[in-house]
């Protein structure tokens, strides 16, 4: 709680490391774990203690030109600054949700979602079963790190979207398990969302009624659309990577008609910025009509927003006129909060703190802000 | 004149000589190059020449498997909006027609670019071959626009791949009455904030042209993203003009292009205006977070977005709501009137009618209308 408001923190991240991942793998899948020892990183850690860990991590593109120069400075790095106002605790992305939920306690989060990454790369690979092996390890270290958090600690269950039938197995097996409130499918950049092939997808989402959650990546894939002409720039690539990601995704995902045939799910983009959905869903409206091209449709996207089955989370940088605006214009129903922690952008321990700034954020506002359409995202019923 | 009190400057309108016509502005050994294009050649419905080379194609509806093979045309599928009467098909050809149109609509200035078929030339090796194109359309320009001096305008065509050359025809045009504006074309791959450019944008400050960003669908100079949409055209025309002028606006600015030039003006034109709002907030915050990626700035990148030297033109499908939410947010300076005209996105001969008709206050609206778009093409040489 926080000044009196229960916070769902729709945005939060988990990265366990690969000797914590592969405590959990199948054990036929043991001997696979050579050919994943390539792809072991040492990083340094971003929490409190510092130090290295070491993560897989399967591809990464850098974008490592000034702007204004005429060639890459390989080596050059981004140079991001942390925002908050000290690094997480130990462990919280790795196994110590005790440490994770002390953190939580701190900054007033009632519950975390907790969005996979870094290891996700992994649908780069070529080799799909081990795209699927990481995956079933995954959920069960889920199962693990949220168990004795029930109530605080959530997450998606990733689908394979390169291998249908075990994305199917996986939402059956942990889809009524108390972590598991949502599906992030792990889409390559060339299938698209709207392909008849991930149908089983959707429909065994909508059996365990979980919401469809979309998160982009800048460096790693599944790639946001255009990641290859951003000028070999960082500022131009994480600009646009979220909200083009979320631009593409949400738009393959309403005019592909997937929420008029599962009538029961919701959509969320996290971490994508919220100032364009306005913008973007009166584009979407209109080129049906000037372009077609769309599955039949029975609702415009546009309509999809009003029946309060989108969802996105606010980012604190766009401040409270842009709150504003899109409430304006979309009704108080499909923006959430998030964070990012414990991640650069997060302002912890004072992310809530910065929202509540926000002269519109009181009473029924905030209420639905901060829990409730969160609450009605991921309603896990 | 002026409808209903306001003037009226369309801030994006498109001129599509076609070859036949460019032909006249040809030397032989020009048209000689030209004839090694001839693969690309296509004669459209109306039996305009043009060229296609580099052109993508979109075939799968949303929800197929696979796209669909049958043979189709330039953006198969594309309706536009529905029109009570088309423009008039010389619109290309007779000056005398648009401005016919012009006067239909109750519109006062056009500020004209190149269709889409025109980026066709960056897609070739033959740069020779591109710069003739380019010159051959702003002598046509001048014959255009001539007989219309204050009502018709448009912009240098500058190749990217011939500084020279592009800085040769700003030196030639650059006072003449008709070029208001810079539009660089440049080919896939390169930055518009390359420092080979800088010569240009100097250029531009030194003559007061305004340098437009605009982008097109399926032809290059190819929007961000382009082989990311899935093979589908409505997600492409969704988010191909959109992108493009996001990631172009953010580049120059975010390169101190604007701090290097301080009387430099740039506008992103027919890519919505609806998420500038959002887009400067994260420019800034961005600015902050990954500092190492720019140049230092004299400003915050949004600083530069309401200083008076930035424009964008609206897309009236956004609506008046939208409009006056991002002028809340951004002040009265920014928009500009709009139409695409003659393109399929116009509402011709609504679109002025459509925009006179919004509830916004009086001021703002003139600004929309008619004083913004002044202050960006200051060569048009009208108050």
């Amino acid at each position: 709680m926080r000044e009196g408001f229960r916070v769902y923190d729709t945005d939060t991240h988990i990265d366990p490391g690969a000797d914590v991942l592969e405590k959990y793998v199948d054990p036929a899948f043991r001997a696979r774990l050579d050919d994943l020892a390539p792809y072991k990183a040492k990083v340094k850690s971003r929490t409190v203690d510092g130090g290295e860990r070491t993560t897989y991590r399967f591809e990464q593109r850098l974008y490592e030109r000034t702007l204004g120069e005429a060639e890459a400075s390989p080596g050059s790095g981004d140079g991001r600054v942390w925002r908050g106002k000290r690094r997480p605790s130990f462990g919280v992305i790795d196994d110590r949700s005790d440490n994770r939920v002390l953190d939580m306690n701190e900054e007033g989060s009632d519950v975390h979602f907790l969005v996979p990454s870094v290891w996700t790369s992994i649908c780069g690979v070529p080799d799909v079963s081990l795209e699927v092996g990481l995956i079933r390890a995954y959920h069960r270290h889920m199962e693990d790190f949220c168990g004795p958090h029930p109530d605080r600690l959530k997450g998606p269950i990733v689908a394979s979207t390169r291998d249908v039938a075990s994305a199917v197995e996986e939402i059956k097996r942990w889809g009524t398990s108390k972590w598991a409130v949502a599906v992030q499918p792990l889409l390559p950049n060339d299938i698209p969302v709207d392909h008849p092939d991930l149908e089983p997808i959707w429909r065994a989402a909508e059996d365990h009624d979980l919401a469809i959650v979309h998160h982009s990546f800048t460096w790693s894939a599944p790639y946001f659309p255009g990641y290859t002409e951003m000028w070999d720039n960082v500022y131009l690539a994480r600009l646009c990577s979220h909200p083009w990601g979320a631009m593409r995704f949400m738009a393959g995902f309403l005019a592909g008609g997937i929420l008029d045939r599962y009538p029961g799910l919701r959509l969320c983009v996290l971490e994508c910025g919220f100032g364009w959905l306005p913008f973007w869903v009166r584009r979407m409206d209109e080129q049906v009509s000037y372009v077609g091209r769309t599955a039949k449709l029975k609702l415009l996207p546009s309509e999809q927003f009003t029946a309060g089955r989108v969802f996105a989370n606010v980012e604190a940088h766009e401040h409270a006129p842009m709150f504003d605006m899109v409430t304006g214009a979309l009704g108080d129903g499909c923006l959430m909060f998030g964070s990012d922690y414990p991640h650069f952008e997060s302002w912890f321990p004072n992310s809530i703190d910065k929202i509540l700034e926000w002269p519109s954020v009181t009473g029924d506002k905030a209420k639905k802000l901060f829990w409730e359409n969160a609450n009605r995202c991921f309603k896990q019923t | 004149m002026a409808r209903d009190g306001y003037r009226i400057f369309d801030s994006d309108t498109h001129v599509g000589p076609d070859a036949a016509i460019l032909d006249r502005y040809l030397s032989e050994a020009e048209k000689g190059r030209l004839a090694g294009w001839a693969q690309y050649r296509v004669t459209g419905r109306f039996g305009h020449v043009t060229y296609t080379k580099g052109q993508r194609q979109y075939r799968r509806r949303l929800g197929d498997a696979r796209p669909d093979e049958a043979p189709a045309g330039y953006m198969a599928g594309f309706t536009g909006v529905a029109r009570e009467r088309e423009p008039s098909p010389r619109v290309d050809a007779d000056p005398a027609a648009r401005i016919a149109d012009m006067d239909c609509e109750g519109v006062d200035v056009n500020l004209t670019l190149p269709s889409g078929w025109f980026g066709t030339f960056t897609a070739g090796d033959d740069i020779a071959l591109e710069s003739a194109m380019y010159r051959a359309y702003h002598r046509w320009m001048s014959d255009y626009c001539g007989a219309y001096p204050h009502r018709l305008g448009g912009v240098i065509l500058a190749a990217a791949r011939d500084i020279d050359g592009a800085l040769g025809e700003i030196r030639r045009w650059g006072n003449s009455r008709w070029a208001w504006g810079l539009m660089v074309y440049a080919p896939a791959g390169m930055p518009l904030d390359h420092p080979a450019l800088e010569p240009v944008y100097a250029a531009a400050a030194e003559f007061d042209l305004a340098v437009v960003l605009h982008t097109f669908t399926v032809m290059p100079p190819y929007a961000p993203g382009g082989h990311d949409t899935w093979d589908n055209l409505w997600l492409q025309r969704s988010a191909a003009h959109p992108w493009c002028g996001m990631r172009n606006m953010a580049a120059m600015i975010g390169s101190g292009v604007m701090d290097r030039h301080l009387n430099l003006r740039v506008a992103t034109l027919e890519a919505g205006h609806g998420w500038l709002p959002f887009w400067i907030k994260r420019l800034d915050e961005h600015a902050e977070t990954i500092k190492a990626a720019l140049p230092e700035l004299r400003a915050r990148p949004s600083d530069y977005v309401t200083s008076g030297r930035y424009f964008q033109s609206i897309e009236i499908p956004e609506g008046a709501a939208l409009t006056n939410a991002v002028a809340d947010l951004l002040g009265d300076e920014v928009l500009m009137y709009a139409s695409d005209y003659p393109h399929g996105e116009s509402h011709f001969p609504k679109s002025a009618g459509i925009v006179m008709g919004w509830d916004m206050p009086e001021t703002r609206k003139r600004k929309l209308l008619w004083d913004n778009a002044v202050r960006l093409y200051a060569r048009a040489g009208v108050e």
